[in-house]
């Protein structure tokens, strides 16, 4: 009763708060797997979690399985389009994510492919899912045996062919922006070392104004952003050599020793690596797949 | 030394300064109109891409449903020449309004296969129609994202001070792929 009770509020909270028929798409979730029909029970849910979760870390494939109350009005084709798009299923560079979509209230099911799964798990395929293993499930209420075995499927279609190569890791990408930051930071600590032995600081303002200008030009920001960077970056350069120049020359007439921006000293990095999913990768679709009813 | 430096080449370092500014404006400017144009024409290809793979489908079509309904020999007409219209056709509206029209036949023949229940029931013509929904849906959502890409361009040349340099830079607002009316039918194909 109690939860019969929560399904009608939870139900009535998304009537009254989607009156316009627009089905509004909920926010980039942490999860694969996302019941916002409260259908599944949290010992189901996280048996198909972990499954995805796996199947996820041996080929870099996503599946995402997302039960809404209702479609509010739109067809089951664009609220998948949507909710694809705006949590970006599948890895960036591969579009390797598939979108499984039921509607409560409308029966309706949509198995939504990624642009780079297509030719693994085709139309035919996804259609054939739906009919022959969501529908007659769902028909008996059976939802968790019926996506249980869509998973099973879909994962024998896509696990054939599409699997990532040897040299993946999703700690990669990290390490290479982390070296870049290395690197940035040893450029940096070389200009402030020139900056600081010279007694001006203008210096510094013309140095802020070529990173100024070189991100107006090649970040292609917006306009009045690319200003404000720009003068920043001036001001924030001649207060930069303001500041070193005095510090070196302090520094200099105490006959102390040097801080380490003026050069010298070294530092160690260290490496993270990640553990548990961290949300989509930010894949595309192209709107391939195929609807279902139940 | 250095502020002597300064103070004899103050006018010019200004002018150099706001000279700099000015020609990296105008750059960024230029670029994003680029980027932007060949973001359009990618997804247009998209687009065409798209319809081509409709367009394969329908003499597999053709051949499930011929044998079943020879005597409709009138929409089957209509599908060629509309396949035809759209390959003689270069500008955006003219296979907007061929695609249409090839929609539109496409539609008037699910119809007309629905008055067949031997037909209805085949398998060769069932999964036909999953394959053809299918690319229905991919021409949908590029299209869309077609017309979302071309509403940003439009907006942006037309924003002041943006539209003196699209003017000066020749660079025009592009066409939305609309459908026609006779192609927003969506026929009831249901099983």
């Amino acid at each position: 009763m109690k939860k019969f009770l929560f399904l009608v509020s939870v139900l009535l909270f998304f009537a009254l708060a989607h009156l316009s028929s627009a089905f509004d798409i909920p926010e980039r979730p942490q999860s694969f797997v996302n019941d916002y029909a409260n259908i599944l029970s949290v010992g189901e849910k996280s048996s198909l979690e972990n499954k995805i979760s796996d199947f996820e870390k041996q080929t870099s494939n996503e599946i995402a399985v997302v039960i809404i109350p209702s479609l509010d009005g739109d067809t089951v084709e664009n609220v998948a389009q949507n909710i694809f798009t705006k949590w970006g299923i599948g890895k960036k560079d591969k579009n390797n994510g598939v979108l499984i979509l039921i509607a409560m209230t409308e029966r309706k099911t949509r198995i939504h492919t990624g642009y780079g799964v297509e030719g693994d798990l085709t139309d035919l395929a996804t259609s054939y899912i739906q009919s022959e293993i969501l529908t007659p499930a769902f028909r008996q209420n059976n939802y968790y045996a019926g996506i249980d075995g869509a998973l099973d499927k879909m994962i024998e279609a896509l696990g054939g062919n599409n699997i990532a190569p040897e040299n993946y890791s999703p700690a990669k990408k990290f390490k290479i922006s982390f070296e870049l930051i290395l690197f940035g930071f040893f450029i940096l600590q070389w200009i402030i070392a020139i900056l600081g032995r010279s007694k001006s600081w203008w210096g510094g303002g013309v140095f802020g104004a070529l990173i100024g200008g070189g991100i107006w030009l090649f970040a292609s920001l917006s306009l009045i952003f690319s200003i404000f960077l720009f003068f920043f970056f001036i001001v924030f350069g001649l207060g930069l050599d303001f500041f070193v120049s005095r510090k070196y020359q302090a520094v200099k007439n105490a006959g102390g020793h040097f801080p380490w921006w003026i050069g010298g000293g070294g530092f160690g990095g260290g490496n993270s690596s990640g553990g548990r999913f961290g949300g989509f990768g930010g894949g595309f679709s192209g709107g391939g797949g195929s609807s279902g009813s139940w | 030394m250095e502020q002597n430096f300064w103070q004899k080449n103050k006018t010019w370092i200004i002018v150099l300064a706001v000279v700099v500014v000015l020609a990296s404006w105008v750059v960024g400017k230029y670029n994003s109109f680029v980027v932007q144009n060949e973001g359009i024409n990618n997804q247009w290809a998209q687009v065409e891409n798209q319809l081509q793979r409709r367009f394969e489908l329908i003499p597999s079509l053709v051949n499930t449903t011929k044998g079943m309904t020879k005597q409709e020999k009138e929409v089957f007409g209509a599908l060629a020449d509309a396949r035809t219209r759209y390959a003689g056709s270069t500008t955006v509206d003219e296979k907007a309004a061929a695609a249409g029209q090839v929609e539109s036949s496409l539609a008037r023949l699910l119809v007309i296969a629905e008055n067949y229940p031997e037909l209805k029931s085949s398998k060769s013509f069932s999964e036909l129609n999953v394959v053809l929904e299918g690319t229905a849906n991919r021409i949908t959502v590029e299209r869309q994202k077609y017309n979302d890409l071309v509403k940003n361009l439009n907006a942006y040349i037309k924003v002041f001070p943006n539209s003196i340099f699209a003017g000066i830079f020749g660079v025009t607002e592009r066409v939305y792929f609309q459908i026609t009316d006779d192609a927003k039918v969506i026929p009831n194909t249901e099983f």
